[in-house]
């Protein structure tokens, strides 16, 4: 007999809870049930820009039998355009990086608010961040934007500023979940990484448990939003969504990656 | 995942190296309690003894002020005092009584009223001493133990009541003692609820609005109601949801929705001081103009994550007792006698218990609901301890024993003991078990078990688990059989007990807010004028509660004065001890600084003459036109002139006249030099009917002040309603009364909707209960102020004790004249227009006809001509019966002059 952690071949490190409070859905314990349904050793909880919910998971996860992983998936102010911030995911490692999180999301809600976006200075991260672990937000990330944009220089500055911080605590991010650039990205965020020789890390942004929760979800993000979708039963099952509220685009796969070979 | 990412297989793989690399281990459950900075850096054990032996010298004082019983009392309390030291060092909690301590006295110095105390805390003659409390735990009997029990280490926790405005103070100065960043307060988490998520859900399907709220209201009115529960107990929502597709929809939706966190909010009560900065244990989270911080994790989180959570909450009370208590003083000080305070307040004022037996007690604290009363009446409090136990058995559960209460405590039951040793300890509740400590106290004199111990069985009969009571009973059984008792009687108590532990309440908390209830009784007994002033000023955004003290006062001979432009302030203002006069911030949409500008104005300015000197004079920024016609409206400008209609539809001319005015006081006034003699006039316009006055009043102050609708109705009611609703009794016959609707209640019962109407016929309040099927068809009329005359049958109430109205058949005024009126007598004297009578009566001819088997037909109309020469009087053929609508008999009076116009009845 294997243990289940010497199975996994992959580990969930992306999901807005219910405590995204917008962008999100998926109740703690739901969560935390699934994966020790299919075994998983660990799963992150990575609500944007907040902890609300990480101590109900850490308990929920611990009693569950999983290894909880802390992150959060962090705005990043974007120094050149303050209104196009980006994106990154931390994870903790230990007591020193949580301590340090703690700090840089208190310090982003005191002092760095930026139309209602709690964003953290890259000077801060850059100072200090022991016991972090730093994924570059895929397309989302300062990196993506810029090869995105075919900015491969840009790219590098920003790849070569987090290598030089982080050293081997920094993952170039990969998401295939059917986004129109997923082609343009993959190839440049490629060819970065091996010119860097910077590691790759697959995730998936998880924001709803089920496929039948995607309507449900955009309604969400609605109701949180204001706004007013006429009429839902247009929305396709999948990403071609063009009411899209968010720049996230959604591909209901949870349950499918559960399923163990 | 694992195909979709076959050809980077590292990609994978480092998904479960990043879960590797990560091993942080949160520490749960230990708690950093704050430092206490002690002068000279005394060490806090020191500084905590020499605190409380200092304040209860100061206590005993004050409550011994005879030095040779003080002496003979003060072992006992430094007894205690030492043994309650000693539990609170060994736990290490002296850090956190000194900073209780120090919080609490920082805001009874700075003009902060505090509460008495609150929870388990009172027991505790630490906390006497220190000042965190104010209640004498030895003379109540309260136990140290059920706050902090040796036995099993827990974290201390004082709940605190502040004065809600001061509160903020209070927090700011601990910010300031502790740092900025050692100090927050504790997110909240909103959820998606029922009805919320479903308007929300249908917001965005695009809803009509009238379709989705009537989903909505399809479920029940129930706190915390899931919309499963509401499915299984609203058949009809079920139906919609099986049937409609949009209910389908909608449902579907709002249930995966449904508990969703929906936003951040702010706990309460809790402020966290940490003992370095907050962020060493939780992220913390604020508005973006950096106010309002919060901890990102909620109360339990945080706890959990070890800070220490301090609650502040804010009790209204303790506002209205020190608002009363200031005018109380003033009206004190102007007859020469000396100013009260509450900790000299003797507890056992007669007048006070005399309130408190004619349940006299709207507006004191904890005593004032509907059932508190009745409870009152029955129980006929005359001592302190009295007031602690009906405060501590008003709840579901141990209301159950109050009728037993009520006879034993007037002898009309015999007061039995389950057991001789515990006499001393039941007799103050006429040995019913009412409190937790008593519980405690039982296990100790009877099974010798240490109070700490017996903190620990009285916490297993609240869980009630099985294991750990059988334990628990053979300890009991075994240490009461050692001290004398049988086996059979031990195991009996210990039944009793179990019985009634799972139901006591705790006794410090309810003599501390016996005590709050106690002090807002005397000062209603002795200063009512000042009491209810402040206790409607502390409630002026309610006008509902407004309408309720304000009947309250009526009833006890206050008189309360209408609003008055030239003398009301914001807050309500006692005059004398027997006149409040109006606050105008009662007034619906006048906000506090708007009427701050009026009285300084007035200040300044000497009284305002008329309208359009009160426009000149305001700064109309800030008191925009909506605040000067709510003025109007409430008839706060009466005295100046009293037709409303007049002045409100000369706020525009009055404004645009301070407006050119301010434009051209710049260059010398040309109003006030011109002007000054020769005042501009109002519009002529007639005023109001009382009946039209009453409206506006009730659109400005919330209800009718000034008069009754009823009134209105009253003469041609008097013609077929003869029983008004004071004298409405049990009989078998139906009887038919009348009243404007006040308040509507429903109910869900076995046979469907059922509402419950308060009736108001200006003499007293009635409440009839109207039946599914007459509500439904009669839904136009049940509405507030709508006058309703009503047949039904009266019984006696077993319930309430009062009486029972079943409606049977419910009129509005037209109906009811209808069907109860002989004749329309019109007298046409000397103008003989057949052609206008016909035009008049024509629309509303309603010949004689049967309809649904019931005869129907309007009413027979009798013309009376004269002239000088003769007098007829005519009937009219039954094709000319009319149904008697207002506008009708309108029609006619317009024409022929109210005399002219009668309903006549037999």
């Amino acid at each position: 007999m294997s243990s289940p952690a010497q199975t996994a071949h992959f580990v969930h490190l992306r999901c807005h809870t219910e405590y995204s409070i917008v962008d999100g859905m998926v109740r703690v314990d739901d969560y935390v049930e699934a994966a020790a349904k299919d075994a998983m050793p660990a799963l992150a909880i990575s609500d944007l820009s907040n902890l609300f919910g990480a101590v109900k998971f850490y308990k929920s996860s611990r009693s569950a039998g999983i290894k909880p992983l802390i992150a959060c998936d962090v705005w990043l102010e974007n120094e050149q355009n303050r209104d196009q911030p980006h994106r990154a995911l931390l994870i903790c490692q230990n007591q020193t990086g949580y301590l340090r999180l703690c700090e840089l999301l208190s310090l982003a809600y005191t002092q760095n608010q930026h139309r209602d976006r709690a964003e953290l200075k890259p000077s801060w991260m850059l100072e200090n961040n022991d016991g972090l672990l730093m994924l570059s937000g895929a397309m989302l990330g300062d990196v993506g934007q810029a090869l995105l944009m075919n900015n491969v220089a840009q790219a590098e500055q920003y790849a070569r500023r987090w290598l030089d911080a982080f050293g081997d605590r920094y993952y170039l991010e990969l998401q295939r979940f059917g986004h129109p650039q997923q082609a343009l990205y993959e190839n440049n965020v490629l060819a970065l990484a091996a010119q860097l020789d910077l590691p790759l890390v697959a995730t998936h942004p998880v924001q709803f448990m089920q496929t039948e929760d995607f309507k449900a979800h955009e309604a969400r993000v609605w109701v949180m939003c204001w706004r007013i979708v006429a009429d839902l039963s247009s929305l396709p099952n999948n990403n071609t969504s063009k009411l899209k509220p968010r720049c996230k685009i959604c591909l209901p796969i949870f349950l499918v990656l559960y399923r163990t070979p | 995942m694992q195909d979709l990412f076959a050809d980077i297989p590292s990609a994978l793989q480092n998904t479960v190296e990043i879960a590797k690399r990560c091993n942080l281990s949160l520490v749960l459950g230990k708690n950093y309690l704050p430092k206490f900075p002690t002068p000279e850096n005394v060490p806090l054990e020191d500084f905590l003894r020499d605190q409380s032996f200092a304040g209860l010298q100061l206590r005993l004082q004050s409550l011994y002020p005879d030095s040779a019983i003080r002496e003979q009392k003060r072992a006992s309390y430094e007894d205690r005092l030492a043994f309650e030291i000693s539990i609170i060092v060994q736990m290490g909690f002296a850090g956190y009584f000194l900073i209780v301590a120090d919080f609490i006295n920082w805001a009874k110095r700075n003009g902060v009223p505090v509460g008495p105390g609150r929870g388990s805390g009172a027991g505790s003659v630490v906390a006497y001493s220190l000042g965190i409390t104010d209640l004498d735990p030895l003379q109540y009997n309260l136990l140290f133990e059920r706050f902090l029990n040796p036995d099993r280490v827990s974290m201390p926790d004082f709940d605190i009541d502040f004065c809600q405005e001061g509160r903020d103070r209070v927090i700011d100065y601990v910010r300031q003692k502790y740092g900025a960043e050692a100090v927050s307060q504790i997110a909240t988490f909103g959820t998606m609820a029922a009805k919320a998520v479903v308007r929300d859900v249908g917001r965005v399907l695009d809803l009509p609005f009238n379709f989705v709220d009537g989903i909505a209201k399809l479920i029940p009115n129930e706190l915390g109601i899931s919309l499963r529960d509401a499915l299984v107990k609203e058949p009809q929502l079920a139906e919609r949801a099986d049937k409609e597709e949009e209910v389908k929809e909608l449902m579907e939706l709002a249930l995966r929705l449904e508990g969703l966190t929906r936003n951040v909010g702010m706990h309460a009560g809790g402020v966290l001081i940490s003992p370095g900065k907050i962020s060493d244990f939780s992220p913390i989270y604020c508005q973006p103009n950096g106010e309002s911080v919060v901890s990102q994790y909620d109360k339990d989180d945080v706890e959990a994550v070890g800070l220490v959570k301090f609650d502040f909450l804010g009790l209204r009370t303790l506002t209205i007792l020190a608002m009363a208590l200031q005018d109380a003083n003033q009206q004190r000080a102007a007859s020469g006698q000396p100013a009260l305070s509450f900790e000299t307040l003797p507890i056992d004022d007669k007048p006070t218990y005399q309130l408190l037996k004619s349940a006299n007690t709207t507006a004191v604290f904890q005593l004032e609901s509907r059932g508190m009363k009745d409870m009152l009446k029955q129980a006929k409090p005359d001592c302190f301890e009295d007031i602690i136990a009906l405060v501590a058995l008003y709840r579901p559960g141990p209301m159950d024993l109050i009728p037993d209460f009520c006879r034993r405590k007037h002898g009309l039951q015999r007061v039995e003991y389950p057991h001789p040793a515990v006499e001393p300890i039941l007799k103050e509740t006429y040995g019913i078990m009412v409190y937790q400590e008593q519980v405690m106290q039982i296990a100790q004199v009877v099974a010798g078990y240490s109070l700490g111990g017996a903190d620990l069985l009285r916490r297993a009969m609240g869980k009630k688990k099985k294991e750990e009571m059988d334990a628990q009973r053979a300890v009991f059984v075994e240490g009461a059989v050692k001290q004398g008792t049988s086996e059979r009687q031990a195991a009996e108590l210990f039944d009793l007990m179990e019985r009634f532990a799972s139901y006591g309440f705790n006794k410090s908390h309810a003599a501390a807010y016996a005590l709050v209830a106690y002090h807002t009784a005397y000062l209603k007994t002795h200063y009512p004028a000042a009491f209810m002033a402040a206790t409607m000023s502390a409630d002026m955004n309610n006008t509902d509660n407004i309408h309720i003290f304000y009947d309250d006062c009526v009833r006890n001979g206050i008189e309360v004065l209408p609003p008055d432009i030239n003398r009301s302030v914001y807050k309500f203002k006692p005059i004398d001890d027997k006149q409040i006069l109006y606050g105008l911030g009662a007034l619906k949409g006048s906000g506090e600084a708007a009427i701050e500008v009026i009285v300084a104005a007035r200040e300044t300015g000497g009284d305002f003459k008329d309208l359009f000197d009160f426009c000149a004079r305001i700064d109309l920024r800030k008191v925009n036109r909506r605040v000067i016609e709510t003025l109007i409206r409430a008839g706060a400008f009466d005295r100046l002139e009293p037709n409303r209609n007049a002045l409100l539809a000369g706020v525009n001319l009055a404004i645009s006249m301070a407006e050119q005015n301010g434009a051209n006081s710049a260059q010398n006034s040309l109003f006030g030099d011109a002007g000054a003699d020769q005042a501009p006039a109002l519009p002529l316009v007639p005023a109001w009917s009382q009946q039209e006055q009453l409206q506006q009043e009730k659109l400005s102050l919330g209800f009718y002040f000034s008069g009754h609708p009823f009134t209105a109705y009253q003469q041609e009611l008097a013609n077929f309603v003869h029983t008004r609703l004071k004298d409405l009794k049990p009989q078998e016959q139906p009887q038919m009364t009348a009243g404007v609707v006040m308040g509507i209640r429903t109910r869900m019962t076995q046979r469907g909707k059922m509402a419950i109407v308060t009736l108001d016929d200006a003499e007293s309040r009635v409440e009839v209960v109207i039946g599914n099927e007459l509500l439904s068809q009669y839904a136009h009329l049940i509405k507030e102020d709508q006058l309703l005359v009503i047949e039904g049958r009266v019984s006696h109430d077993d319930f309430s004790g009062g009486i029972r109205v079943n409606v049977r058949k419910i009129f509005d005024i037209v109906a009811a004249r209808n069907s109860r009126a002989s004749w329309l007598k019109i007298s046409c004297n000397g103008q003989a227009d057949a052609i206008k009578l016909r035009e008049l009566l024509q629309p509303y001819c309603q010949p004689k006809s049967v309809q649904n088997g019931a005869q129907q037909s309007g009413c027979a109309v009798k013309v009376e001509y004269h002239n000088q020469q003769a007098c007829a009087e005519i009937l009219l053929g039954d094709a000319w019966r009319v149904h008697l609508s207002d506008e009708l008999i309108a029609g006619l009076k317009a024409w022929l002059s109210d005399e002219n116009v009668k309903i006549l009845y037999n």
